[in-house]
């Protein structure tokens, strides 16, 4: 992997189109799946080009990395989940997107030896907080960024306030403009509010002073 | 009890060390006298959870702080500052060492285990990445209104502005002394009133020990390596080590491999960041000469980690655990 000085952020997601002028460049990707890991991570469900396209409008100087685990629906086992964490904590990211999570909570110890590694390799995990009301796996486990939607907080900001205890992160759903579509016909959700705040986050973690 | 432990300073890694083993049962003492004055301290909110988690703080360490919400950054070639949300506090070094100090049990017998958190220039040899010092004093700000901290990058060097109460702040300047620098400022000299004295002078470019550890010893915190500040992330870094060396010493087995590699790769990773805002920054020879240096340390320290065999280690919560 070519290494650089720049904030280095992984969505694990759909795979990218690294071509989208709403994301290029993008640093590198990886497949996954439940035999093997490899570079095919080209996006066929624009899923997570727009989730990445989100990241790169908040932090345009960050090295985007796609994490496909997603192929023809927006659906994955966890064990491929975990596979894909493990690659991000390897490869040395230091943010991990993940838009979406699950509810099954055999899942948890697996999740929580990730973001125990994840805090000593001091990379920040970004996670919807809850799904359908339920709190989901990995987000709403202490150490990661748990998001979730506020529809009605304006695209420029995101805000921090308390849930049962804990500091959850929350932000738009909205992903960036598509000149010509309405911003309610443009794909849209906790998905996006997720994006959204990893954008955020990486462009602070971008200037100088800021300890990540 | 599983031993004795030595640790030699009273800085935020020994603490941090001395709060882990001896909450395992060792037995552990801190070498050394406190410092009587230390710098203010900007807490990023990872390295606040960091420290309460390992303080077990039952309420936040930070909660009574003073909070800094914003960062308005002017560096590079940017015409006009850039404002970025924050949420760090802020504390004087001595202040939040008071609220760590362990209540550590003293021996005399011979240590098990020495921690160098201050340099121990027996233990190996530093290795130096840069030329630059800082100078900080303390000011006085036009304004109360002290949420925000400043950042500035200049033609010989940078600024770094971070209020500690109503109308005062400490002021840092890297690459010369702070009135030189100000004279060269568009944005932090815009909200300084005066400056008070005097100043003191310290290291602000990386510098790390080599080695890091060997048979019955590891250097932690500052003992092991210091950051430029450009990153903030010093104090982070200090908890991360004594939390590694901690975990290092409860081994039944030997994690000196895996301590040094880790700490190698986070000091890597520091010198890769530090070198993208220098080279951001880069107006004059000044920044070229420390640039240079900061790409020196990165071959040194890729070179090094090349020679290190694959840990066997990994860190979960507070333990080391076969992978």
């Amino acid at each position: 992997m070519r290494r650089t000085g720049r904030i280095r952020v992984a969505t694990i997601d759909s795979g990218v189109n690294p071509s989208h002028p709403h994301v290029a460049p993008i640093a590198g990707g990886v497949r996954i799946t439940a035999n093997a890991v490899d570079d095919y991570y080209t996006d066929f469900l624009g899923h997570g080009t727009a989730v990445a396209g989100a990241i790169r409008e908040k932090a345009p100087s960050v090295d985007i990395y796609a994490v496909k685990v997603f192929d023809r629906a927006l659906a994955t086992t966890g064990t491929i989940l975990l596979r894909a964490l493990d690659w991000c904590l390897d490869s040395g990211m230091d943010f991990v997107n993940l838009s979406l999570g699950t509810l099954n909570s055999s899942y948890l110890q697996a999740f929580q030896e990730r973001i125990l590694r994840a805090r000593e390799l001091h990379c920040t995990i970004v996670a919807a907080y809850e799904i359908d009301g339920q709190p989901a796996l990995p987000g709403c486990i202490a150490g990661v960024i748990g998001v979730v939607l506020a529809d009605k907080c304006p695209r420029d900001r995101y805000m921090r306030h308390r849930k049962k205890g804990r500091i959850v992160y929350s932000a738009s759903g909205y992903p960036r403009d598509i000149p010509g579509v309405p911003p309610e016909y443009n794909l849209q959700g906790i998905s996006f509010a997720v994006a959204n705040v990893t954008g955020f986050l990486a462009a602070e973690a971008a200037s100088p002073c800021t300890g990540k | 009890m599983h031993g004795k432990v030595a640790i030699h300073g009273h800085g935020i890694a020994a603490y941090c060390c001395a709060r882990l083993l001896s909450q395992d049962g060792f037995e552990v003492a801190c070498l050394g006298t406190p410092k009587s004055a230390g710098p203010t301290l900007l807490i990023n909110q990872s390295t606040q959870a960091l420290l309460n988690d390992v303080f077990g703080a039952e309420q936040n360490l930070f909660s009574d702080l003073p909070v800094i919400h914003k960062r308005i950054v002017l560096w590079g070639n940017e015409t006009e500052p850039k404002i970025l949300p924050h949420f760090g506090v802020v504390v004087n070094e001595t202040a939040l060492l008071e609220r760590l100090r362990p209540s550590y049990t003293s021996f005399s017998e011979q240590a098990d285990w020495f921690v160098h958190s201050t340099l121990n220039a027996a233990a190996g040899t530093e290795q130096h990445f840069g030329t630059r010092t800082a100078n900080a004093a303390p000011v006085q700000l036009k304004t109360a209104d002290n949420d925000a901290c400043w950042v500035e990058s200049l033609e010989s060097g940078w600024l770094f502005l971070l209020p500690n109460g109503a109308h005062e702040g400490s002021l840092l300047a890297v690459g010369g002394p702070v009135r030189a620098l100000l004279d060269e400022s568009r944005l932090v000299a815009q909200q300084i009133e005066d400056v008070g004295g005097p100043e003191t002078e310290f290291t602000a470019h990386p510098r790390i020990l080599d080695p890091l550890c060997g048979p019955g010893w590891l250097a932690c915190g500052s003992g092991a390596m210091s950051f430029d500040p450009i990153c903030g992330e010093g104090s982070g870094n200090a908890v991360r080590e004594a939390i590694l060396a901690s975990a290092v010493i409860r081994l039944p087995g030997d994690g000196l491999g895996h301590y040094t590699s880790r700490l190698l790769a986070g000091f890597l990773r520091h010198l890769e960041i530090c070198t993208h805002f220098y080279v951001s920054a880069r107006r004059s020879d000044w920044w070229d000469s420390e640039i240079a240096a900061l790409e020196r340390g990165i071959e040194w320290t890729r070179h090094r980690l090349s020679s290190l065999p694959q840990s066997n280690y990994r860190l979960v919560d507070f333990s080391l655990v076969p992978c």
